[in-house]
């Protein structure tokens, strides 16, 4: 636990009533989750009566209190005392032709960026990094911004993020730490994270990449993205050789070709990549690198990072096509983003109609694009506007442009000029009731528009042959929606899923793939990003980039962890680290763990116990051996099984590939085919199963000792 | 401006957090920890049922399992539905029918030992919340992730009065059951149908509201339990050791964790002083990610002297109940017929009880003990400090609590001396066979009095022994002079105590 900070003194002045804070003496339990937590420090406890008493004059309304008490037993009335933010928005400037100017600002000044500073409460359990997908430490960074302390500010940013100045300008901070700021979960505003990051990232270099030592691993990263470039950082912090394969001429991915230079300029990402040369890091552009020739790529390497992105783009089922004047928006956005602003600049599109198909982020880039070309743009998406994909501010900022974006409308088909070029196109209206269904065309609503140019952005998908590699062989299904287990109580007791449950559940979900980023897909290879999990955003993929090489380095790079361990007493020098878990069914189960752990501590490992329901999937990286013992159920009309415990949260462990297993019930009777389910379970999820056993439960200890002589054997032999 | 450095090298130190960034940036303020064994040393009880060689590794695979609760709720909820089904299919006569038979010959009596010993025992098993919590849950046993029903929180302004709203839906019911003899019993369907209600109403609260507000907050029973349970010798779940709850991170019992549910009465294990508010689910023993509850036994009456935290409501709610429970003894009386039926003529109403007096009874009662504690407290010289604790009525109805409990016990025991044996007889009339034990009495009516004066007897020895402690305690500390608070405080509750006792005579020689 790191000393807690003092909020931030802020310069406004509050007249008028303030906050009041109601404690329900009947049932405040007194414990103290709210006054730990509290920004302000304006609970205490009282300790005659043991509940919660507060201060009025230091409460600053933000509700944490009330958002984090498991009983309800706090409750705040009254204003919230912060200053009113003033985010500025985009307003269309001058001509938008050949424009390159960056559409979003930034803070025009420090004493700007200070009183922004101002209104972080600098919560003791901050909502923000939860919501953040990389979990930038932002009461950190913002305390050091406060200081004028930029460089610190930079070097708290680059612990969690290589691409600050990026993330900076295209995240979406509303369903991301703004979202879920202390001030916009009391209903406030929120304090303007996203603008102070840029800030910090533009008026800062990034600390230099330097290795104490080398670790001497060799690692493949497929793909120079976001994803990549996360991954590539963080393995070379820890001292990794690191390869990148781009098929493309030039790193970047997504950043380059697919984010127009008025919302990313180049020259935000760029150093990223040129410090990473820098570093050592080897870039072989031009060298894409097959689905099927990543298995050869681990001959040469120690383990490989797949990072490839899903770039093919989504094609609808409609006639037209195959028409001269239909392009997918990579391609359309590649060509813009060279014209625009190039020297000598000749607007290609004037006077031509584009039609945009989509009305997602990349079909607003496309759809301004155009604009900037020269021509006008109309871009339809069949959904209904309040279910939309899209960002709602890059869909206004797009319409304040004068791009016509029109929902409850698709395309039926596109119709030839008789020469082959695309003349027109014919649209239908659509009704769409709910987020959870399709939208219904509306038969015979056709009206068809002249368009010069059709631009199909409705999405990417995993490119077929990654595709057909993850059902064959190696990337395995992506992470299910909701696949976890219960929510964690740390994030419970946050207040972020009382605040704002929706958005506490969209983060909960990422950082839950993020978590599963950390495991192996297979046999030393990694996947990360789009690939996975099909198309998502630049800072969630470089956050799985960052986590897969953590994962990597905790499974391969042996100093990585041990590093910090160290025999002691009588024992023999450490060997190895075992997580011994139990399925909870049983005080069997639990007794029979002890017994083989006390055992394997003999033997000079470092050995952690669990139940399955209370195991942090993280526990399972970097150690050498799992041992998982379950309780045998039965018999019963159902047959002999593992314990419906086991059978019910087995299925949420992370993949094992490669990770050496043993296994064994414990039987009053009989174990039935108990063992065999639970191997083959086992090696469903990857794992190498190296041993598997029987405890009964009248001759506990002695079963247990003899099976874990039996594990030790298998390690030995 | 003070402000402290941020440790920028905490995550590159510390290895094991480099995948958990979250953790890093949580810079929680430490929890006060000062006060704690002043609070609860009084109330910490010794002995942990679940670490008991004899049979604690039973009672740990018990409480563990998720179905304890479901197979104690089981044959009530059964029992209850036979009940239900009974008074309204059954036979007329109440005596022979299953329904009142057991509700009021022998539920109550039940009812009471086992609050007057285990405390809520009664709560783990009442087949009222235990429907409306498998419907709330979705399960009859499973830790279930999603509930069913609106899941709001009681309005603060309610929840605000505690078990005050217990206690004034009891004197409601009270009163129905008095104005139509239901309890007397009178017609079986009328048994049904209050048996009914209180499902109906209960059901609802579970789909309007969490947890078990219905029971915390709604339930008539609830005031009595809590009030009565307060001489129980189980303390209920608690802590096995108190720094482990502090620094919990993630208070799995009161949220819920993987294996149990958050506590459904709204208490915290780490600060639980008394037995009033545990439900004995085992709920926090299951999802305790530190193996820290235990189940507790405490010596008999440590939930009515030891608390420090007392509470008004509770306070409130024991001069209720004895306001009430006097009532019913005085109605009786030879006298109060009469009165009733003029007061009757004079309000139309139809019939006994009156509303005013029976309200008006209760209130006086109220008035009677306030104002005898403020005797107290002059005489005493008792200081005023604010605080629930320091609030001398709350103290005062503390130390009466036993004599309020045993007052209900011994008021229902002829019911269960004449009238007990029927129910097994009204269990096997349906099957034709007519045992010859029914109209057997177990006692006759003098002895029944002597057994009620004698469990009165004790009640008084309790409550002296309570207002003793109490006024040891508390008030000599605060008084000026104290020997005469201690004097007065126990004259006081010895006249209450005298009163109540001596009623059974003449209500003996009216009945």
């Amino acid at each position: 636990m790191v000393s807690i900070q003092t909020p931030i003194e802020s310069t406004n002045n509050f007249s008028g009533a303030g906050p009041i804070v109601h404690v329900l003496k009947d049932r405040c339990a007194g414990c103290q989750e709210c006054i730990i937590r509290c920004p302000a420090g304006a609970l205490t406890l009282d300790s005659e009566n043991w509940i919660a008493v507060a201060d009025n004059s230091l409460c600053v309304g933000c509700r944490q209190c009330s958002r984090t008490c498991p009983f309800s037993a706090i409750y705040v009335e009254g204003p919230m005392m912060v200053a009113p933010s003033h985010p500025k928005h985009y307003e269309v400037s001058g001509p938008l032709l050949g424009q390159v100017a960056e559409v979003l600002p930034g803070f025009e000044s420090f004493d700007e960026l200070v009183k922004a500073t101002e209104r972080c409460l600098q919560c003791p359990d901050p909502t923000c990094v939860k919501g953040c997908p990389t979990h930038n430490d932002i009461p950190g960074f913002i305390r050091a911004a406060h200081d004028g302390d930029l460089e610190r500010a930079r070097e708290i940013l680059s612990l969690t993020s290589c691409l600050s100045a990026t993330c900076s300008r295209v995240c979406d901070w509303n369903t991301q730490c703004q979202g879920s700021c202390s001030w916009t979960l009391a209903g406030g505003d929120a304090v303007e994270i996203g603008r102070i990051e840029r800030y910090i990232a533009d008026h800062t270099t990034a600390p230099a990449i330097d290795p104490a030592s080398k670790n001497g691993l060799k690692v493949a990263v497929v793909g120079s993205g976001p994803g990549g470039l996360g991954a590539t950082y963080e393995l070379l912090k820890a001292g990794t050789q690191v390869t990148v394969f781009e098929r493309d001429s030039e790193p970047g991915g997504v950043l380059r070709w697919g984010i127009p230079s008025y919302v990313l300029p180049g020259d935000a990402w760029r150093p990223t990549v040129e410090d990473l040369k820098k570093a050592g890091v080897e870039f072989r552009f031009n060298e894409g690198v097959d689905p099927e020739s990543v298995n050869r790529l681990l001959d040469d390497f120690d383990a490989v990072i797949l990072a490839a992105g899903a770039a093919q783009p989504t094609m609808p089922r409609i006639d037209g096509l195959d028409l001269a004047g239909v392009e997918d928006a990579t391609s359309f956005l590649d060509k813009a983003k060279a014209l625009i602003g190039s020297e000598g600049f000749k607007p290609t599109l004037t006077g031509k109609k584009v039609l945009v198909l989509g009305a997602g982020n990349t079909a607003m880039d496309v759809a301004r694009s155009v604009l900037r070309l020269g021509g006008t743009s109309i871009a339809i998406d069949w959904m209904d506007e309040r279910f939309a994909r899209g960002r709602p501010d890059e869909i206004a900022d797009a319409r304040k442009e004068g791009v016509d974006v029109r929902f409850l409308t698709t395309v039926s088909k596109l119709i030839g000029d008789g020469s082959g070029h695309v003349a027109s196109a014919e649209l239908l209206s659509t009704t769409h009731t709910s987020a959870d269904t399709l939208p219904t065309v509306n038969a015979g609503s056709g009206k068809q528009i002249d368009v010069d140019l059709v631009v199909l952005a409705m999405g990417y998908r995993v490119e077929e042959g990654w595709r057909s590699l993850s059902r064959s062989v190696s990337i395995g299904t992506p992470p299910k929606k909701g696949g976890y287990r219960m929510i964690d109580r740390r994030w419970l007791g946050s207040g972020f899923f009382a605040g704002k449950p929706s958005l506490a559940a969209l983060s909960y979900e990422r950082e839950h793939i993020r978590v599963e980023s950390a495991f192996p897909v297979s046999d030393r290879i990694w996947a990360i990003g789009d690939l996975r999990i099909g198309p998502s955003t630049v800072v969630a993929s470089m956050s799985q980039g960052m986590s897969a090489a953590r994962g990597l380095l905790a499974e391969l790079d042996k100093n990585f962890w041990r590093d910090a361990m160290s025999s002691s007493g009588d024992r023999p020098t450490y060997v190895g680290s075992a997580l011994i878990v139990h399925d909870g069914a049983s005080e069997d189960a639990k007794e029979a763990t002890a017994h083989i752990s006390e055992a394997l501590w003999g033997s000079g490992w470092e050995v952690k116990s669990a139940d399955i329901a209370h195991l942090d999937d993280l526990e399972i990286l970097g150690t050498d051996l799992l041992v998982f013992g379950a309780y045998v159920q039965g018999p019963s009309l159902r047959g002999i099984h593992p314990s419906s415990k086991a059978r019910t949260q087995f299925p949420t462990l992370p993949p094992l590939h490669g990770k050496k297993v043993a296994t064994f019930v414990v039987h009053a009777l009989t174990a039935g085919n108990a063992l065999e389910e639970l191997t083959q379970q086992f090696n469903a999820k990857g794992a190498q199963i190296i041993a598997a056993g029987q405890v009964r439960g009248r001759n506990l200890a002695q079963d247990s000792q003899k099976f874990a002589s039996e594990v030790l054997h298998a390690l030995y032999k | 401006m003070a402000q402290k450095s941020i440790d920028t090298q905490v995550r590159s130190d510390n290895k094991s957090e480099l995948n958990n960034p979250i953790l890093s940036s949580i810079r929680l303020r430490e929890p006060q920890q000062t006060g704690v064994k002043e609070h609860f040393t009084k109330t910490d009880p010794g002995i942990d049922l679940t670490e008991n060689r004899l049979f604690g590794r039973f009672l740990k695979k018990s409480l563990k399992n998720r179905k304890f609760q479901f197979l104690l709720i089981l044959p009530n909820q059964i029992i209850f539905w036979i009940v239900i089904a009974t008074g309204i299919f059954g036979v007329t006569d109440p005596g022979r029918n299953f329904g009142p038979a057991i509700t009021w010959y022998l539920w109550f009596c039940v009812v009471f030992v086992l609050m007057a010993v285990i405390g809520r025992a009664w709560c783990a098993m009442c087949p009222f919340g235990g429907f409306g919590e498998w419907i709330q849950r979705r399960t009859f046993f499973q830790r279930t992730q999603k509930t069913l029903g609106l899941g709001k929180k009681l309005p603060e302004s309610w929840a605000g009065h505690g078990l005050l709203i217990s206690s004034i839906v009891f004197v409601i019911l009270t009163f129905f059951e008095e104005f139509f003899n239901i309890a007397g019993p009178g017609v079986p369907i009328a048994t049904s149908l209050l048996v009914l209600s209180i499902v109906s109403f209960a059901t609802l609260s579970f789909l309007l509201f969490e947890r078990r507000t219905f029971c915390r907050y709604l339930c008539p029973l609830s005031s009595v339990v809590a009030t009565a349970g307060a001489m129980g010798s189980v303390a209920g779940f608690r802590t096995k050791d108190r720094n482990v709850c502090l620094s919990c991170k993630t208070k799995d019992c009161m949220r819920g964790g993987e294996d149990g549910f958050g506590c459904p009465w709204y208490t915290w294990p780490g600060s639980a002083d008394s037995n009033a508010f545990c439900g004995l689910c085992s709920e926090c023993y299951k999802s305790c990610p530190s193996d820290n509850i235990g189940l507790f036994v405490q010596k008999p009456l440590t939930s009515v002297v030891a608390p420090t935290r007392r509470r008004l409501d509770i306070g409130i709610s024991v001069a209720i109940l004895l306001g009430l429970v006097l009532f019913q003894q005085y109605n009786a009386l030879s006298w109060f017929g009469p009165m009733d039926d003029w007061l009757n003529k004079l309000v139309k109403f139809p019939h006994y009880p009156n509303p005013i007096d029976y309200l008006g009874g209760i209130a006086l009662a109220v008035l009677i003990i306030w104002l005898g504690v403020q005797g107290i407290q002059k005489a005493g010289g008792l200081r005023k400090i604010s605080g629930q604790k320091s609030s001398w009525f709350t103290a005062f109805a503390y130390a009466i609590i036993p004599i309020t409990g045993l007052d209900y016990f011994a008021r229902q025991l002829p019911k269960f001396f004449k009238h007990v044996t029927r129910v097994p007889s009204a269990v096997v009339s349906p099957l034709g066979i007519h045992l010859h034990i029914y109209g057997t009495r177990l006692l006759t009516d003098p002895r029944i009095v002597t057994v009620q004066v004698g469990l009165m007897g004790l009640g008084t020895a309790l409550t002296l022994w309570s207002t003793y402690r109490i006024a040891k305690t508390d008030m000599q500390l605060n008084a000026r002079r104290p020997k005469v608070a201690l004097a007065t405080a126990m004259t006081f509750a010895f006249a209450i105590c005298l009163l109540a006792s001596l009623l059974y005579i003449p209500m003996q020689a009216a009945s």
